[in-house]
């Protein structure tokens, strides 16, 4: 048998004996909702599935074994109908996926990989769009994921449970957060308030957490004439919506290390740069006072500020996958499935808990131990406390089973 | 407490059609019965096809508030989209109009209302908040928010530009009263009865022949036809500017944004200026002199086409051609060029095998 057909069986068997162990919860109303799954041996998914009752649900998992499976995030009439117009749409829960894949990290220049399906031509990093040595745009990418990649992803999920929780008025218990099982997280919305949404809205709450559209003149930010004097107003720490995170942002910029560079590639004049930079503590000052003072600095203009702004709009946005959320027939992953390119488990985490989850620990299942031969170059990788790697191509290691499931999802080891 | 003014104001909330209903009026009789609202019903039409103006006689709330259904009925009868249009743009206007001078607590029921501008009405809040040199009056909830200000493409209409706290979106009242006016429209434009279920007396069908007839003449003498129409389905056109043309041939009205940047464009690409005015004829609240006016100002300033990434936050992109989804085109105009680049290339091969 061939090696990778040896790693599919083991990855199935496993899978399987997760399922078997394990009653997988059914998604809320799960007779509204269509199914659609992944399988080992086939290409392609398996949709307009449904379940009338639970214990046909987990039989389906057990028998079946799929690879990956989803759920929608819309609730149907008739969930098994084979286009859209039959099944008869009664609405969706608002989903956002944020995805290590769309943030821009430095640690991907380190671990991500690329490599030419004309040439072979190997490389590090972003795959680029066309190959450098033969031209072809056919491209095969190979993604990694490390504590970088998945903190990052946190930092955006804390963005936008904020603007969830403060700006929609969205209750803590209206909100589920899932780990993907890869390399972000979903988050789920169950509410009357956004379960009839268009997918027109839903974009426009997509705009709104990404700041996409923000004018600052329409959040108070502009130059008055009084008495013939030129000023400048704007929001305060305490303005609803953007204009207080606006105030916010521009503290904390102010208050960063890397401020300097922030303000150049803003394409804000050197002279302008020292005015900002030798008075930090007094801007942050007077944009903290109630009303703030946004014309505290001679010669520091309405134009300079918005340039400011534009930066510190970037840096409170929250970074969300914009096709997600606006599709209102999407399939999203089944919480509490296993990951079929790591093994990790798709697992709900609660809003109390999200800044202790460790997706290395919290999603690892299985335990045992198994040998591995590396097909490439591995690099470094962890599993709940330990760090494995980096390995070279060619060498065998007997690792943990959760640490070679995860590597033969990957794709990037063979059981020797 | 509304008034039988406010009715006549307001002619398509509940209150309206309940008051309409106590008089159990029967269409076979109609004409003979009630001449009165049958005129008034064909001088609102008549004013609304000519003019694009839904015009309001104060005078006489009761003919009025019964009116309005003898005018959605004769509407439905003809079952012309274009005429459905104009009239609910016409209504919408004038809604507008009244709502910027009415009184909060009107405001308050007729929004709240089940029924008249959303199935549950809406969650509104009366509540004065100065933002900056800003005084905001309502806030009203973001859910209702959403499935009307999705309608305008304009930057200012996205709510991050409003500020929004608790599930709330602050409004001024000239904005709510845009916003509940596009509402009445909405909610007017999604029910219809079918064309073919009406039947309609003699007398009245004698009047709903009339219209036609200067339906028919409007429509000769005024939206024409539209000359660019041939190069719809050509190919040339970037998915944006296609999608705009399809809705200006159906007659459906189109944003202030997405009118600019037909406009742009169509001058960009070096139509003449009539040819660019007549796109425009087909519009619900089509006006010759104003559209003129527009295309000459953008020709001597020489505007050009927005940007994608504009366009974007406006809602108008439609990237389902791959030069779009791809990202290897910064504006529609470079699509445009590289399309007809393309379609003339494969003309010429083909004329010379």
């Amino acid at each position: 048998m061939k090696s990778r057909a040896k790693s599919i069986l083991l990855l199935k068997s496993l899978f399987g004996a997760y399922y078997k162990e394990n009653d997988i919860p059914t998604p809320p109303q799960f007779s509204k909702r269509e199914f659609g799954f992944m399988l080992w041996t086939k290409e392609g998914m398996i949709r307009h599935k449904t379940f009338y009752n639970r214990s046909e649900f987990l039989m389906f998992l057990r028998k079946n074994v799929p690879k990956n499976a989803y759920r929608s995030a819309a609730y149907y009439l008739d969930p098994e109908a084979q286009n859209m117009e039959g099944k008869g749409w009664l609405g969706a829960d608002l989903i956002f996926d944020i995805d290590a894949d769309h943030l821009v990290t430095k640690c991907k220049e380190t671990h991500d990989k690329w490599v030419c399906t004309n040439c072979g031509a190997k490389g590090l990093g972003k795959r680029p769009d066309q190959c450098p040595n033969c031209k072809s745009t056919v491209i095969d990418e190979i993604t990694w994921i490390c504590d970088q990649c998945l903190n990052s992803a946190k930092d955006e999920l804390f963005k936008l449970l904020d603007f969830l929780f403060s700006d929609f008025g969205i209750s803590k218990e209206e909100v589920k957060i899932v780990y993907s099982g890869h390399r972000g997280y979903h988050i789920h919305v169950y509410s009357e308030t956004v379960r009839e949404l268009s997918s027109e809205g839903r974009r426009e709450i997509v705009d709104y957490v990404s700041g996409t559209g923000v004018r600052v003149e329409n959040l108070g930010l502009v130059e008055i004439s009084v008495g013939g004097r030129k000023s400048i107003v704007g929001p305060d720490l305490n303005t609803e919506g953007w204009g207080g995170r606006l105030v916010k942002s521009i503290i904390k910029l102010f208050s960063s290390h890397n401020i300097e560079s922030i303000l150049r590639d803003a394409g804000i004049q050197r002279n302008k740069i020292e005015i900002l930079l030798n008075n930090k503590e007094k801007v942050i000052k007077a944009l903290s006072t109630i009303p703030p003072r946004w014309d505290i600095l001679q010669g520091i203009g309405i134009s300079i500020w918005k340039k400011i702004a534009s930066v510190a709009i970037k840096l409170s946005s929250a970074q969300v996958d914009e096709p997600v959320s606006i599709d209102v027939h999407r399939l999203i992953r089944l919480e509490y499935s296993l990951h079929g390119s790591t093994g990790f488990k798709v697992i709900p985490i609660s809003v109390a808990e999200i800044e202790k989850f460790d997706p290395f620990k919290d999603a690892v299942v299985f335990k045992g131990e198994k040998e591995v031969i590396f097909r490439d170059y591995c690099p470094e990788f962890r599993i709940g406390e330990e760090v494995f790697g980096p390995y070279q191509e060619d060498e065998k290691v007997e690792l943990p089973l959760s640490a070679v499931v995860f590597l033969l999802a990957k794709n990037i080891a063979e059981l020797s | 407490m509304l008034t039988k003014e406010d009715l006549a104001k307001y002619p398509s909330i509940e209150p309206a059609r309940e008051y309409v209903r106590q008089f159990n009026i029967d269409i076979a009789t109609l004409a003979d019965e009630y001449p009165a609202i049958v005129n008034r019903a064909r001088q609102i039409l008549r004013d609304i096809i000519v003019k694009g103006v839904y015009t309001y006689v104060s005078n006489d709330f009761e003919t009025e508030i019964l009116a309005f259904p003898v005018v959605r009925l004769f509407i439905d009868a003809i079952g012309d989209d274009w005429l459905r249009r104009r009239f609910a743009v016409a209504f919408s206007k004038r809604v507008g109009q009244f709502l910027q001078k009415e009184e909060n607590e009107k405001i308050l029921e007729i929004a709240r209302m089940p029924g008249n501008v959303s199935e549950h009405g809406w969650n509104l809040i009366y509540e004065i908040k100065r933002v900056g040199v800003k005084f905001y009056e309502w806030k009203l909830h973001f859910k209702d928010y959403l499935s009307t200000a999705v309608h305008f493409h304009d930057i200012t209409w996205k709510m991050c530009n409003h500020p929004v706290s608790n599930g709330y979106v602050r409004l001024t009242k000239r904005e709510l009263a845009r916003l509940l006016a596009e509402a009445f429209k909405e909610k007017i434009l999604e029910k219809r009865v079918p064309k073919r279920f009406i039947e309609l007396p003699d007398k009245l069908m004698r009047i709903l022949e009339d219209i036609e007839e200067l339906i028919k003449k409007y429509k000769k003498e005024v939206i024409r036809e539209i000359p660019i129409k041939a190069e719809i389905t050509g190919g040339v056109y970037p998915p944006c500017i296609q999608y705009i043309l399809e809705r200006t041939e159906r007659g459906e009205n189109l944003s202030h944004v997405e009118r600019l940047f037909l406009m742009f464009f169509m001058l960009d690409i070096g139509k003449a200026e009539e040819d660019v005015v007549n796109l425009f004829r087909k519009m619900p609240d089509f006006n010759e002199e104003r559209t003129k006016y527009y295309v000459k100002h953008a020709k001597s300033k020489g505007y050009t086409a927005h940007n994608c990434d504009t366009l974007k936050t406006y809602g108008i992109c439609r990237p389902t051609h791959k030069w779009c989804s791809e990202g290897t085109i910064k504006n529609p105009l470079v699509f445009y060029g590289r399309m007809s680049y393309i379609l003339h290339k494969e003309r010429r091969t083909k004329n010379e095998k």
